[in-house]
């Protein structure tokens, strides 16, 4: 079998998904289900990014929709004030989110454990009274409104099905790279740093640097979700970046799995799906959404996903054949037979 | 085994609320829907329960009346948890649901107003109740509101204190949030044109537990009342606070604090505070008094100003529904535009010299530990 069959076989469900979510819009035609659809995209790439951090690193940051409100205001600032088009407004607010993301990581990645997850859940709470009280650049709780629609090249994106491919781009292009980051001698550090930090310096992996690298990256994700949410929704406002969102980003994780791509991905569609199902038990739906977790703590502590490495193997890329396995999260406990 | 057992049960019980929340309602010919979104969980579910049950209260009385045309009203609610992107989203569902003819919601202005592009380009009614950020209504042609606005309740307050009272010297504590900016913008911007003096404007973020840094300094600059854009219970912390520190002045509200919430928790340091209402639970206007029974008798228990707005959104909306032929989306705001003078517990409102209502407002204080209506 020529070798370009054997690649193309062995990619066939990537292919198969992809070719799915390539021709979605036309069996979706209700716009509401196609909203729902964008909005797991935007969360997909948030957690993943988070899992950057959370899952590859083990390092516990619980501020992280810091990032995707600093993504989200610098986007919308950038196109509006500064007139610049969209594609470079998005690729600024990745690049802004990403700087700030290397300045809470040069100070605080010295700390460790609890300390490092509260300088997180400090620079959240830092940001979202920021926003909020910086009348004049933020415009305070009153929000920033009528944030123009993106158009990439020419292409005008203002119907559903142009920002369900935009988002569609944004998830592929991000499961891509991070697939190949990871799949470097970045990735393997990062693993490495995870299992045993001490071990990983004793080899020459410089930690603190690695981390700061991780860090400033997920930071750029979640800037470029943000940047998308703003032009997206056409209205921000402090409160879509207070705590919450980043809990919320932390149980989507906690559900899907960590360690591998799928899982977050996996995870952010069953969270976003779940009260969307049930929102017509009104008041009830947080009582579902809730016990979704609950039942998920009981029965799958490491997530639907979580501990194993699925391939995201794109063999066309990949020429090597390698078994990859990695260990459980040191943070877990051992799985009982 | 355990969590064999768990998992399973677990599964079936998911799939009968699946089953619960889809059975479909009654035969789509004869009703005509209306969406409802609003907090029903999350920090303002207190607000967004008000909405359900008055808006339920006044839709079933007129289909006890005989419905529209002897076709029934069916209300559709949606939790939108007070998050803006879940108010994008219930306005996208009830947007795709031909049968939804109008919507009425939501609480907050960050809400609404994320939601309001979606409605404009369905050309679909929406009817906050109490989405007060001036802007709310110039997204659109669609948009409606039933609460005044802090650029006419801000002013009506300015004029009140300045000119009727004759206070020059005023100080400013407000909720950073939406709301609070522009009640406090207004207020300021009118009392310095009649030639007050401005002392300080201070803002609070929402949460706020200890104010006496900003009382202090307050108290230092010695003002003859103090203007004070806050929800209960920010207010009656920050007026147990200035008690304590034996600082007495004149304090004003707008109509946010007129709650039996205020009285129970400020006490003593409440009385006297000069409030300027929507609403007042022992207003002697007909339309009032006749909320106030309906709903005493429906739900034993006193309403407040958000359950009134939101029986007077509906009540509007079953007013506009009732006119001939209004049986489309397209067609309900030009219906809403026409009614004249609606009498709603709120006072009397029309939305023919644009979407903002103007209301006349009580003065209203608190006078033994009760509100009752101001008179020198």
């Amino acid at each position: 079998m020529p070798t370009f069959i054997r690649t193309l076989l062995a990619n066939l469900p990537h292919i198969a998904l992809l070719a799915l979510a390539l021709i979605l819009p036309a069996i979706i035609k209700n716009q509401y289900h196609l909203q729902v659809v964008i909005f797991i995209g935007i969360y997909a790439i948030l957690v993943l990014s988070l899992n950057l951090l959370n899952g590859y690193v083990g390092l516990l940051s619980i501020g992280h929709a810091a990032f995707y409100g600093i993504g989200a205001y610098a986007s919308a600032k950038l196109m509006m004030e500064a007139g610049l088009n969209f594609p470079l407004a998005m690729s600024g607010a990745g690049l802004i989110s990403a700087g700030f993301g290397y300045l809470l990581a040069k100070p605080t990645l010295k700390l460790s454990g609890i300390y490092l997850t509260l300088a997180t859940l400090g620079f959240n709470m830092i940001l979202f009274l920021v926003l909020q009280s910086w009348m004049r650049f933020t415009n305070g709780p009153l929000g920033i409104m009528s944030i123009p629609a993106p158009s990439v090249f020419g292409w005008e994106i203002t119907e559903k099905v142009d920002y369900y491919y935009l988002i569609l781009f944004l998830v592929v292009m991000t499961l891509f790279s991070m697939q190949r980051l990871l799949k470097c001698r970045f990735g393997r550090a990062l693993l490495a740093i995870r299992e045993d930090q001490l071990a990983a310096e004793a080899m020459g992996v410089h930690a603190a640097r690695y981390k700061t690298q991780a860090f400033v990256l997920a930071a750029f994700y979640a800037g470029i979700a943000g940047s998308f949410y703003a032009h997206f929704v056409k209205f921000i406002s402090p409160d879509s970046f207070y705590i919450n969102e980043s809990f919320i980003l932390l149980a989507m994780l906690a559900l899907g799995g960590q360690g591998n791509l799928i899982g977050p991905v996996v995870g952010a569609a069953i969270l976003i799906l779940v009260p969307e199902i049930f929102r017509s038990l009104q008041e009830y739906r947080m009582i579902v959404y809730g016990s979704v977790l609950v039942i998920m703590m009981l029965v799958r502590r490491q997530g639907l996903l979580g501990g194993k490495a699925y391939s995201l193997r794109l063999s066309y890329f990949d020429k090597k054949k390698e078994k990859e396995y990695i260990r459980g999260d040191k943070f877990l406990p051992e799985e009982q037979g | 085994m355990f969590k064999r057992l768990v998992l399973c049960s677990s599964f079936l019980f998911l799939a009968l609320l699946l089953v619960v929340s889809a059975t479909p309602s009654a035969n789509a010919a004869d009703t005509i829907k209306i969406g409802l979104s609003a907090p029903l969980t999350g920090d303002w579910a207190e607000y967004g329960n008000d909405f359900k049950r008055s808006v339920t209260m006044v839709f079933d009385a007129a289909n006890k009346a005989g419905g529209i045309d002897g076709k029934q009203l069916e209300l559709v609610i949606l939790d939108s948890r007070g998050d803006p992107k879940e108010s994008v989203l219930i306005a996208e569902k009830f947007v795709a649901n031909p049968d939804i003819i109008a919507e009425i919601g939501d609480f907050s202005s960050s809400s609404c107003m994320a939601a309001a592009p979606v409605y404009e380009k369905a050309n679909m009614v929406q009817l906050s109740p109490t989405s007060s950020h001036m802007d709310f209504t110039k997204k659109g042609k669609n948009m409606f509101r039933v609460v005044t606005t802090q650029g006419i309740e801000g002013p009506f307050n300015a004029r009140w204190a300045v000119k009727d009272l004759g206070k020059k010297r005023i100080a400013t504590v407000y909720i950073n949030n939406d709301w609070g900016v522009d009640a406090n913008k207004y207020f300021v911007e009118e009392a310095e044109k009649l030639g007050a003096e401005i002392l300080t404007q201070e803002a609070f973020v929402p949460g706020e537990k200890d104010f006496t840094a900003i009382l202090t300094k307050i108290k230092r600059l010695k003002p003859d009342l103090v203007y004070l854009p806050a929800f209960y219970a920010d207010a009656a912390a920050i007026l147990n606070q200035a008690k304590r520190m034996h600082f007495k002045t004149t304090v004003m509200a707008p109509g946010s604090l007129f709650s039996e919430k205020t009285i129970e928790l400020g006490g003593q340091a409440v009385e006297g505070i000069l409030v300027a209402a929507n609403y007042f639970s022992t207003d002697p206007r007909p339309a009032a008094q006749a909320f106030n029974k309906a709903y005493q008798a429906a739900y034993g228990k006193k309403p407040n100003m958000f359950a009134a707005l939101a029986y007077d959104a509906a009540g509007l909306m079953v007013a506009a529904l009732k006119v001939p032929g209004v049986d489309s989306r397209a067609k309900v705001r030009p219906a809403l535009e026409g009614l004249k003078g609606y009498n709603g517990a709120t006072g009397s409102i029309s939305y023919a010299n644009g979407h903002d209502p103007q209301k006349e407002l009580l003065k209203i204080t608190i006078k033994d530990g009760k509100w009752v209506v101001y008179n020198r």
